[in-house]
């Protein structure tokens, strides 16, 4: 008895541990690389840097306008996400909870934006923001990623709002409460740990997508830091050293801000601790 | 009553339905309308009826990647699922590390496709990659396999490069699997359920709905998986690692022939759909199931 | 009450937060025209809408900022040039293309990737004939011959200021120890490889990713020097038919490059890693052009003193790429925007332009007006030893990229992987190319 619970126990660490490594070497080799020169990276792959070399660091200021698009990416990110959590977290909770004719016609027709290729949406996008006035504008690529991240964000709380039992509506409906009041007041604060997965895939989103934040704007004044990475990589001069330095610099906060909303789901769950 | 909450259903809806219209509505309409003719960049567009759909089944290209995309959605739907959910199920735990891991396992996820395009190639690489200095330490000597460009390496090579990332799955069930009342797990203990018995029998049930959903994410994902094979194999050797949205891209940008691009894009929604109404049917999502 | 209100606010928001963007962003539009037709009365500069490549680590970045600075000196009253920074070229492609199927093209352009054809095709591009023949000094430094690589049906579509004259770096140490020169026989480019392989180095530094460059040069080197018919070929616009015994015995001899003489991560690996195999000295070979030469005495990608090893030949059989690139091109809808995009081209094409890039990215320039003097050849030897192996040629020929269409470009890259590995012969893989080119109806 107690060598097969070893075992499992065993089993289970080497489980967790080597899907951690796995997932912190990408990290490291970027973080290592980031203090080499273009060749060692080229040949020398898991050496450790022989020194401390910030000059990619400074390159990577200079070839690319990071700073602007960093300040771009920050306001794109922070409305991007909260728009976007706001909009589709009013249309989960009607279809968690509400019976109406052309719920099941309206999901459909919302999956397919999960479902349709980059590509084919790239030309007519295009047209549409260009008509809307809304090309080479930082409110276009937030409406844009707002769209973007609908499917996603309408599943997660859609599956969150339907874990969420009943009779917490229904006693709240007998106390007086309205529609809009329920639903800000009693579901809001319960769904937070909802809110904060779907925020944090929204905002990687918003901080990472490439393709549209180039085709949409035509000036560094509404561009996002995943452009930046492309300036460091042209056939035939590459300076992947910046390259990473600028990595490290774009991914870094993301980090940080997961750890900082996963903790905020935690904290979500011991305040609104009535669900079940 | 019944009236006033017809009329915040309809509120509620409304911007939502408003974003889709805007960002997709123009998409969808000349994605479905081109597939049913002939259009390239730079000439007039002619309709051709649903030639471009019977050109579809004698294209080999078309189904191999059509071929490569179901099984990776398969792949992903089944395994990838599996890991995350019981990395997630350990983690529920709370032991001393677990937030640590939490982070740690959802970097893969954070870091954009473009560096971490770079970051496999490099382990891969048979020269001086990762993997292969491993192997050869471990005394095969000379061993030189060229992960991502042998026929029989690629398909298993680019596949790992994102099977085994399941933190977006594990994020999402830990965020559920802490929503779940003490007092369930208590009694359950109290019934006298070992650790492995309380998750099959108790957590698993409560996580339907959560678990169908990430099948739905991850399955879909694979439908739009573009940036790391574009970065590493660009379908090849060969086509062997040839997926729709690559073929898609190649056709539209490389050939500039819109109107079959769209064509394959048409098919892949329905792929999509047929997908969605199979997992939903499985995991009867939609109800609540308290 | 008052939280009830709040709430109801803060919904509504969502909707007129919306609502605002979209409203926003059309009244701002409509400024603009507005704006556009004041400028008309005041006579305020033309601005010119210029996305560009020439941006980041771009060998072309450091000259293209000097041409444009002396354009705004001479223009900049008159005409103002919105450039547009568009990193890396894939990613230019895919941008023009999108504005292309739009009909928002920007002024100019440059043709490579294909563009050049889609814009004649689609009427995009203007003739630059009477430009041409109203200014016959620009006319000299951009040349005759360029001219009329890039017109179609007589008339002139673009105007470049440089032609790609490619030849292959070697490295001299090597050469010596293995007691070779550069072989003037392809058969003697066999047996230098094999004598390269007995004295201890990888013979060439191939790559098969991305467009497949060092490897498809010699490529073209191969069927461009094997007689009449290879070179034909190799100077003929869009094949449709790979089968020819040119093709397939270049094809058998570059499987065996793959196979024996380079290094082990040639098969699929991308520029960057070819050439630091070259940089690094763990290869002999590696075909290139002149933008090259600045990183051999560059300290962050090879050892100092690199520079001085490094030597410049033409390939076997006395042949040499010799491509004019696609040059740029004037899009712009009405006169007065033609009119100002026609002086910026002739900025970026004239003899101080191709000046600037001499100096600032080592590019061969097509002027005959512009004087590579001795001084500079003493201090660029490589590239003296290009020009000088550029006098006499027999074979001149262009690359597979300018000759091949973008979807045969690509598909090289995954079949030259099934060619080093055995899983195709040199006609199975002409068959794959013909199939792939037969795409375009064009």
């Amino acid at each position: 008895m107690k060598i097969s619970k070893l075992l499992v126990g065993l089993i289970k660490y080497m489980f967790v541990i080597t899907l951690v490594v796995i997932s912190v070497v990408p990290i490291v080799w970027v973080l290592m690389s980031s203090f080499k020169t273009n060749a060692q990276i080229l040949e020398s792959a898991f050496k450790l840097p022989e020194t401390l070399n910030w000059s990619n660091y400074f390159n990577a200021f200079k070839i690319a306008p990071l700073t602007t698009f960093y300040i771009n990416s920050i306001f794109v990110a922070v409305f991007g996400t909260g728009m976007n959590l706001i909009i589709i977290g009013m249309a989960a909770y009607v279809f968690a909870r509400f019976e109406f004719k052309a719920k099941s016609i309206l999901m459909l027709v919302f999956s397919i934006s999960l479902l349709i290729p980059n590509t084919s949406v790239l030309y007519p996008l295009y047209v549409t923001m260009n008509k809307l006035g809304l090309y080479d504008k930082l409110q276009g690529l937030i409406l844009v990623y707002i769209g973007f991240g609908l499917p996603v964000t309408l599943y997660i709380l859609k599956s969150y709002f339907l874990t969420i039992p009943k009779e917490i509506e229904e006693s709240a409906k007998l106390d007086g409460a309205g529609f809009l009041r329920t639903f800000i007041q009693i579901i809001l604060p319960i769904a937070k740990p909802g809110f904060g997965t779907a925020g944090v895939m929204q905002f990687l989103l918003c901080w990472n997508e490439f393709q549209f934040a180039l085709i949409l704007t035509s000036g560094n004044n509404s561009r996002t830091l995943p452009v930046a990475l492309s300036y460091f990589n042209t056939q035939f001069a590459s300076n992947y050293g910046a390259m990473f330095a600028a990595t490290v610099i774009i991914v870094i906060p993301s980090i940080i801000i997961y750890a900082i909303l996963q903790e905020q789901v935690v904290s979500g769950l011991a305040a609104g601790a009535v669900k079940g | 009553m019944e009236k006033k909450n017809r009329l915040w259903i309809a509120i509620f809806l409304l911007p939502s339905i408003l974003i889709f219209c805007l960002i997709y509505g123009a998409s969808v309409v000349t994605l479905f309308g081109s597939s049913f003719t002939e259009w390239k960049l730079a000439s007039k567009l002619e309709f051709t009826g649903i030639s471009n759909y019977v050109n579809l089944f004698a294209d080999k290209n078309f189904l191999k990647a059509l071929s490569n995309t179901v099984i990776w959605a398969l792949l992903q739907s089944t395994i990838h699922i599996f890991i995350g959910v019981t990395f997630a199920l350990i983690l529920s735990k709370k032991e001393f590390y677990w937030k640590f891991a939490r982070t740690a396992y959802m970097i893969p996820n954070i870091i954009c496709s473009a560096a971490l395009g770079m970051v496999y190639l490099s382990i891969f690489n048979p020269k001086f990659g990762a993997v292969n200095n491993i192997i050869r330490a471990l005394g095969v000597e000379d061993f030189s396999q060229n992960w991502f460009m042998d026929y029989s390496s690629a398909f298993f090579t680019v596949t790992i490069t994102w099977l085994p990332f399941a933190g977006v799955v594990a994020i999402l069930v830990l965020a559920e699997i802490a929503a779940i009342p003490e007092a369930i797990l208590e009694s359950a203990k109290i019934d006298g359920a070992g650790e492995f018995k309380t998750n099959i029998y108790v957590v698993l049930p409560l996580l339907k709905n959560i678990i169908g959903t990430c099948v739905i994410v991850a399955a879909t994902s694979m439908l739009k998986n573009f940036d790391i094979i574009f970065m590493t194999t660009n379908g090849g050797p060969g086509n062997t690692t040839l997926n729709l949205p690559l073929y898609i891209y190649k056709t539209s940008m490389l050939e500039n022939n819109y109107g079959y691009a769209n064509t394959i894009g048409a098919f892949l929604i329905l792929l999509g759909i047929v997908m969605l109404i199979v997992i939903n049917k499985a995991f009867k999502l939609g109800q609540s199931d308290i | 009450m008052k939280k009830y209100l709040k709430a109801g606010l803060s919904g509504l928001l969502a909707v007129a937060m919306t609502a605002a963007l979209v409203g926003c962003g059309g009244g701002s539009a409509s400024e603009d025209t507005s704006a556009s037709a004041d400028s008309k009365v005041q006579k305020e500069p033309i601005t010119l809408k210029f996305p560009t490549y020439l941006c980041g680590t771009n060998v072309g970045a450091a000259p293209f900022k000097v041409i444009l600075e002396n354009f705004n000196k001479q223009y900049g009253d008159e005409i103002t040039v919105k450039v547009e920074e568009i990193p890396s070229d894939d990613a230019y492609k895919d941008k023009i293309k999108v504005l292309m199927s739009s009909g928002d093209l920007p002024d100019v352009i440059n043709g490579k990737q294909g563009l050049f054809d889609l814009a004649v095709k689609g009427g995009f591009a203007l003739d630059f004939t009477p430009y041409m023949d109203a200014d016959p000094e620009w006319k000299a430094s951009v040349t005759e011959a360029a001219l009329k690589a890039n017109s179609r049906d007589g008339k002139m579509y673009s105007v470049t200021e440089t032609a790609d004259v490619v030849g292959y770096f070697y490295n001299k140490e090597m050469f010596q120890k293995a007691g070779i020169t550069p072989a003037k026989t392809w058969d003697e480019w066999f047996s230098n490889c094999d004598k390269l392989k007995a004295a201890g180095f990888t013979p060439l530094a191939l790559m098969t990713g991305e467009n497949s460059w060092t490897t498809n040069l010699i490529l073209a080197s191969l069927i461009g020097t094997n007689g009449e018919a290879g070179n034909t070929f190799m100077n003929t616009l869009h094949p449709k038919n790979y089968n020819t015994p040119e093709v397939i015995d270049s094809l058998t001899k570059m499987q065996k490059m793959l196979q024996d003489y380079t290094t082990s991560d040639a098969v699929g690996a991308k520029y960057n890693d070819a050439a630091n195999n070259f940089l690094s000295e763990k290869a002999a070979i590696i075909a290139n052009g002149s933008w090259m030469i600045g990183d051999f005495s560059n300290t962050e990608k090879a050892a100092a003193g690199f520079d001085k090893k490094v030597g410049c030949a033409a390939y076997p059989e006395s042949g040499i790429v010799t491509a004019y690139r696609e040059g740029w091109m004037v899009t712009s809808d009405d006169d007065a925007h033609k009119e100002a995009a026609v002086k910026f081209v002739k900025a970026l094409t004239e003899d101080a332009a191709q000046l600037q890039n001499l100096e600032l990215s080592s590019v061969i320039p097509l002027s005959p007006t512009v004087n590579i003097s001795d001084e500079f050849k003493e201090k660029n030897p490589i590239l003296a030893e290009l020009i000088n192996a550029n006098s006499s040629i027999k074979y001149r020929y262009l690359e597979m990229d300018n000759i091949d269409y973008a979807n045969v470009t690509d598909a090289f890259a995954n079949l030259y992987p099934a060619l080093a590995m055995n899983k195709m012969t040199a006609e199975q893989v002409v068959q794959q190319l013909n199939e792939t080119a037969a795409k375009n109806t064009d």
